[in-house]
């Protein structure tokens, strides 16, 4: 019964708007379009296609003279048979040089020797998005590819794999360590004893300083694994062991339905929704297009679209995540010349690069626990 | 004296008629703008109000919103559907339950009243007959499926149909979850209520919110009638015309074929081989655009179709009939 209706037609989908009405329609967005595109054109050739087998396979931002950066796993996918080529708006062919990998984001930052082009400016700090703010892709003829709006505010969007303890915190709780506001019946808090009131003090032996460190704190938990807390009622400190779960799953949407909703009309990238930090907006993003640079209502760069995850969202990294890193690892990567040979640079390297990567990568972890509406539910 | 008063007048009639930059179709950037800060404005109010509606087996999930202090929400029937009773959700992420009322499971609308004693946030009703094509809407849900980690996230679109389809067309993406979640103009008021999708991106079925004012106290009292997914052409209360329609082809419009005793195309005097050319100022060009069209009236309204006979055109003027009511012959005549 609900299958049955979540998809329903009466006449089939090219038949259901007006032609009369598409006029209007079309001519309506044709409007709308020239007015972005006033914004987009200073962004011509500040974009490129990067080209595999005769077929663009994701988009390319200029970050910097010469350095292009992109989305990993498409490049990775189809590099299976030697490197894409980097495309610019005037059709001349370049080689590329994998530089920096971050697996984390799903970023390639690549050198394209020779590439002549118009890199993007962000000037001081990246403006930050709020739902509702009006963004749009921009492609490299410096024309947008379509617009939208923020759906919901940078997120993670692996808490759902993250281990599942059965309490609420106190978001109100000023003092050191995480205070129970509520404490759900059955899981694995309630279950070693813990109530409401508890504050909770240390967890697997780190000190909680707050809502934040928690999340931290659990960064390498599994759901399934137990967890040794410290906590204090009434000026007493205690100890317990929490054994996590899994998320539970009461009020999904069942999975096969979905995947079934997803690709009616719509196509998505193979990656597509396992990032730790991206703004989902409603946006229509071709897969194709992932890389391309978005620009909010100002004419600011202030992401670069990620991929198209679904018939209703399209995930976005913004600015301020990949700023940082292009503005310290670029410098140094041409003063103190990290020894490339002929693998990029990535964190789990032993090597000066992969140093410098970790410790960025590491501040913009804790940055971005920082950020956004963090959950009480945990 | 009588300039200054004058000129207050004047001033009182621009007011009175230039309308908000986010209530038209924008043409500039700032108007771009006027809707963006219009949504700014609008998302707390409405999301607050924007629920997440769960069977009590889990089996059915889907959205539903809330237009009383008191609690009263509207959602999809087919979200409701063998429920007596829902877990409602809330934008805090407390939960709640709500008793499933009235459904109306042609028009796939249904009523549910949260047990508790509120005052619960709540959105205005707007009209959806005046609801136009190009007109900006606001969708939200749970897409999905409630997610504790965000919100119901936030849909811009236009209107693809006008308000008076049986069921609203717009662009806001929806997706499974996202039923019975609400459906907002620009000013903030609930136009429609989510239902379903089509194989295209731009095909996204909202019930228009005037289907529930028709039978608001039917729906309140708890009065369950209609069939999910009911093809228009078997549902009696769709309206007639009463030809049976044929093509020719590189004419565009559509040919009265033939005429059934009794039904108002006989009562208009159209005839065989007549071609039908409009109805109203809607330009019908093919069955389609007629089975279309006929879907934005109801039984007993009045339309003018324009019909091209021997070359001469003119008017016809139909009260359209309700397919219950038409001979038996002609129902399984027209299958």
């Amino acid at each position: 019964m609900v299958f049955s209706q979540e998809i329903a037609s009466i006449l089939p989908p090219e038949d259901m708007i007006a032609d009369q009405d598409k006029a209007i329609l079309d001519q309506q967005a044709s409007a709308i379009f020239k007015q972005w595109d006033t914004l987009s054109q200073p962004l011509k050739n500040s974009s490129v296609y990067i080209v595999s087998g005769r077929r663009c396979i994701a988009m390319g931002t200029v970050v910097a003279p010469g350095i292009v950066m992109s989305k990993l796993s498409d490049i990775a996918i189809a590099s299976k048979h030697g490197y894409p080529a980097v495309v610019d708006i005037n059709g001349n062919v370049y080689r590329m040089n994998p530089l920096i990998k971050i697996d984390e984001h799903d970023l390639l930052i690549m050198e394209v020797p020779g590439l002549k082009s118009n890199p993007i400016t962000i000037a001081g700090r990246p403006a930050q998005l709020t739902e509702g703010d009006m963004i749009a892709a921009v492609l490299p003829d410096g024309k947008v590819s379509n617009f939208g709006i923020v759906s919901v505010a940078q997120r993670s969007l692996r808490e759902e794999d993250s281990p599942y303890l059965g309490l609420v915190i106190d978001p109100e709780w000023t003092g050191n360590g995480v205070k129970i506001e509520a404490v759900e019946f059955g899981q694995g808090t309630y279950k070693a004893g813990l109530r409401k009131g508890d504050v909770i003090t240390k967890l697997n032996n780190v000190e909680l300083s707050g809502m934040f460190s928690l999340r931290t704190a659990l960064n390498r938990v599994k759901p399934g694994d137990t967890v040794k807390v410290e906590y204090s009622r009434d000026n007493q400190q205690h100890k317990a062991s929490i054994k996590t779960t899994a998320r539970p799953n009461f009020g999904k949407f069942p999975q096969q339905r979905l995947e079934v909703m997803n690709s009616m009309g719509n196509r998505m990238n193979i990656r597509r929704d396992d990032f730790p930090s991206v703004v989902q907006t409603d946006m229509t993003l071709k897969p194709e297009y992932a890389g391309s640079p978005v620009i909010n209502l100002n004419g600011e760069v202030v992401g670069i679209a990620l991929s198209r995850a679904g018939r209703t969202e399209t995930y976005m990294l913004p600015a301020w995540v990949w700023k940082d890193i292009i503005d310290t690892m670029l410098p140094r990567l041409k003063e103190e010349g990290f020894a490339l040979k002929d693998k990029p640079i990535e964190e789990t390297q032993k090597s000066k690069g992969g140093q410098v990567l970790r410790s960025i990568l590491d501040k913009l972890r804790r940055a971005i626990h920082g950020q956004g509406d963090q959950p009480k539910n945990y | 004296m009588i300039k200054r008063i004058s000129s207050i007048l004047t001033a009182l009639c621009c007011m009175l008629l230039s309308a908000p930059a986010w209530a038209k179709p924008p043409q500039t950037l700032d108007e771009l703008k006027a809707i963006q800060q219009q949504i700014h404005q609008l998302d707390p109010s409405l999301s607050a109000a924007t629920v997440a509606l769960v069977s009590e087996h889990g089996d059915s999930t889907g959205s539903g919103v809330i237009v009383n202090s008191k609690g009263l929400i509207l959602t999809a029937s087919h979200v409701v559907q063998g429920s007596e009773i829902m877990y409602v959700i809330f934008k805090d992420g407390k939960q709640g339950k709500a008793r499933v009322l009235g459904a109306n499971y042609t028009r796939d609308a249904a009523m549910a009243q949260i047990e508790g004693d509120g005052p619960y946030p709540f959105v205005k009703i707007g009209d959806s007959d005046s609801v136009k094509v190009g007109d900006f809407v606001l969708a939200l849900g749970h897409s999905k499926g409630f997610d504790p980690t965000r919100r119901a996230p936030l849909r811009l679109g236009r209107m693809n149909s006008d308000g008076k389809q049986r069921f609203m067309i717009s662009e806001c993406t929806l997706i499974g979850g996202d039923s019975g979640g609400p459906l907002f103009n620009m000013n903030g008021q609930l136009i429609g209520i989510h239902s379903s999708i089509g194989s295209l991106l731009e095909i996204n079925n909202h019930v228009p919110i005037n289907a529930f004012k028709a039978d608001w106290e039917r729906l309140q009292k708890g009065e369950q009638w209609g069939v999910l997914g009911l093809n228009p052409m078997a549902d009696p209360n769709t309206p007639v015309v009463g030809f049976s329609m044929a093509v020719m082809r590189g004419v565009n419009g559509v040919i009265v074929d033939d005429i059934f005793p009794g039904t108002p195309a006989e009562k208009a005097g159209l005839q065989i081989g007549d071609l039908v050319t409009q109805m109203g100022d809607r330009r019908i060009n093919s069955p389609q655009d007629m089975i279309r069209e006929l879907g934005r009236h109801r039984p007993g309204e009045k339309v003018n179709l324009t019909v091209i006979r021997q070359g001469t055109p003119y008017k016809a003027p139909i009260t359209l009939g309700r397919r219950g009511d038409v001979a038996q012959s002609y129902n399984n005549y027209n299958d």
